[in-house]
């Protein structure tokens, strides 16, 4: 609350006790209008939303089963070949082409959409898991906990994060579930590094020698005053590294390590579609155009949500 | 100085061997290399055989001691595809591999330097306010299809130049251009960040109210001063982009030490893997040793902390 609050209070008068419920409100219109007001929140999040209810529904809105072929049908062109080319093969039956072993585009990126999210979400929540705790840790005790966090930060670091990740994935087999754990083990770099300097940041207020001087135990203090207070930074990194972690996924999967066929991943669909990129360019326009929407969406979200949540921009 | 140094050369050489600890359990311990040597659908006993050839039979610190020395004593093991010594295999790929990126960075400095600067200069204006998006988007495109995007433009749609192959200087054209694409960003953000503040500091003010000209200022006194962080930054990410090379060379066929390891991982070559891994984190450390010590003899402050 901050002092015009408690000045505005008339004492304790009949019904000053909604005074507060209706400042409860009145915050929430606010928050309420810095998100919808910020454009490039506004875009990301539909973006994403969209594209996360594409992702979980998925099976009811494919127009054809991603994963049958149909060699009669390979190298469709999408449907605005039909349009500015003429061309007779193009039809709405495959609106995006199909590929070339006659699969439908469409249904292909649209299962694929799945595989993004999925890998993103998780591989971010296990980054972010490992990140926090060591990071919070780090910056909470300090001394020789901060040595030991900032040597491992060091260390993973000075591993080139695509090898290494390619030769883990290719040493255990690219099933999605090594994939996610691999990646989640490899980027939580920068939660530990964001996590670290929010909380060193924080860890001599006031608030925290209050709670430290009534007793609280160390864990009680971060789960309760810390965590609460390095919450916005924590979902900004999150975001980044969902979309880098989305990236990843791709990348060892265009390299023929990652998720492995028939999947439609993005980054496989790129893969596959690599040798036909002469005669059918559209073939690798599509999914790229794809991951660039989905990231691009996730990183102009986290961007919103740090600019929201900034402490200059508060009332 | 000598002090902090020290200090950070022992962390650099303690990453390392944590670094040399890992590759090897990873590769020694997690898969079975015996197995990997001898290949899809061996029997067991041509297992077993492989096993005792290569002494995988005996105690695994007994292993790592000996690979370890024989590590230092320049002795990087042999390629089990391509039978031959794998320092002989590195060697041949590094001159291309360094090219691209020596090629790269100074790509992303001589664009990535003015355009911050150019931001700096006027913030908010149309200038800056392109750079970000220029900044935004590159952020959002996977470097892999980057790639391909501009194969396909320049060269299968305009042929201007070669989508594939070293034979002349024009086949590094695109992979630098698609290696770079992902450090302009960086380098504009930081370049601009760093002109911002010491545009807004007193000794600048004090060029300016002396009357010296603008183009004085902005290059002699600010640029200099704003560059700082940016070599240190530069050097680290040249290891950045050693690392990244794998994506770029796998797409453009270039052969260099990316392609290598591309290559070796595909069919489990592990000491061709395990060499390229720890090469490039020695190159890695190496140069963030370096720009730490720049940072810290540039700036005294850093040395204390």
């Amino acid at each position: 609350m901050s002092p015009q609050d408690t000045a505005t209070v008339p004492g304790p008068l009949p019904g000053a006790m909604d005074i507060p419920e209706r400042h409860a409100e009145t915050r929430r219109e606010r928050l309420a209008a810095r998100v919808f007001g910020h454009v490039g929140l506004r875009i990301g999040g539909i973006i994403v939303l969209s594209i996360l209810l594409i992702a979980i529904f998925a099976p009811w809105i494919v127009p054809h089963d991603p994963y049958l072929q149909d060699l009669g049908n390979r190298r469709v062109p999408p449907i605005w070949h039909a349009w500015f080319y003429d061309h007779p093969q193009a039809s709405w039956t495959h609106p995006l082409g199909t590929d070339n072993i006659g699969r439908d585009y469409l249904s292909r990126l649209i299962y694929g959409a799945r595989i993004s999210m999925l890998i993103g979400v998780l591989a971010m929540v296990i980054s972010g898991a490992l990140g926090t705790a060591l990071g919070v840790a780090a910056g909470y005790f300090g001394g020789r906990i901060d040595m030991v966090v900032n040597f491992f930060i060091t260390t993973r670091l000075s591993v080139p994060l695509i090898l290494a990740a390619l030769a883990v994935v290719s040493l255990y087999g690219g099933s999605i579930t090594i994939i996610i754990v691999v990646l989640g083990c490899l980027i939580w770099d920068r939660f530990a590094v964001v996590m670290r300097s929010v909380t060193m940041q924080i860890r001599n207020l006031e608030y925290v020698t209050a709670a430290r001087a009534i007793g609280c135990s160390s864990a009680r203090i971060i789960l309760s005053e810390i965590m609460p207070n390095v919450a916005n930074a924590l979902v900004v990194v999150a975001t980044l590294e969902m979309a880098h972690a989305i990236l990843l996924e791709a990348t060892l999967s265009f390299l023929g390590l990652g998720v492995q066929p028939p999947e439609p991943s993005w980054g496989l669909m790129l893969s596959e579609a690599k040798g036909d990129m002469f005669f059918s360019p559209w073939m690798i326009t599509i999914p790229g155009v794809a991951l660039f929407t989905l990231v691009m969406g996730i990183n102009m979200l986290g961007d919103g949500l740090r600019d929201v949540s900034a402490p200059e921009n508060r009332n | 100085m000598l002090n902090y140094t020290l200090k950070r050369l022992g962390v650099a050489l303690l990453v390392l061997s944590v670094v040399s600890v890992l590759t090897f359990g990873f590769t020694n311990v997690a898969v079975d290399p015996a197995h990997a040597i001898a290949g899809e659908g061996a029997s067991d006993r041509d297992i077993e055989a492989v096993r005792k050839a290569y002494g995988f039979d005996r105690p695994l610190h007994v292993q790592y001691t000996e690979w370890l020395g024989n590590w230092l004593s320049g002795d990087m093991g042999t390629s089990i595809r391509q039978r031959r010594p794998v320092t002989e295999l590195l060697a041949e790929r590094f001159p291309t591999t360094m090219a691209l990126g020596a090629a790269s960075l100074l790509l992303a400095l001589s664009i990535g330097v003015p355009l911050g600067v150019a931001a700096a200069m006027r913030p908010n204006s149309w200038i800056d306010r392109s750079a970000l998006v220029v900044a935004v988007l590159g952020m959002a495109t996977p470097t892999f299809w980057f790639a391909l995007m501009l194969m396909l433009v320049f060269g299968v749609m305009l042929r201007w130049l070669p989508v594939s192959g070293t034979d002349t200087l024009w086949h590094y054209v695109l992979p630098s251009i698609a290696l770079a694409y992902y450090v302009i960003p960086t380098v504009m953000r930081l370049t601009r960040a760093g002109m911002i503040e010491v545009l807004s500091s007193d000794y600048i003010r004090t060029a300016r109210a002396k009357g010296l000209k603008r183009p004085q200022v902005l290059f002699k006194h600010a640029l200099r001063n704003a560059m700082i962080p940016v070599v240190a930054l530069a050097a680290v990410q040249f290891g950045h982009l050693l690392g990244g090379s794998v994506v770029v060379e796998a797409v453009f066929a270039l052969q260099g030490v990316g392609y290598l390891a591309w290559e070796s991982i595909k069919t489990a070559d592990l000491p061709v893997v395990q060499a390229v891994v720890i090469v490039l984190s020695v190159f890695y450390v190496t140069l963030t040793f370096l720009s730490d010590l720049l940072n810290a003899f540039l700036d005294p402050r850093i040395r204390i902390h």
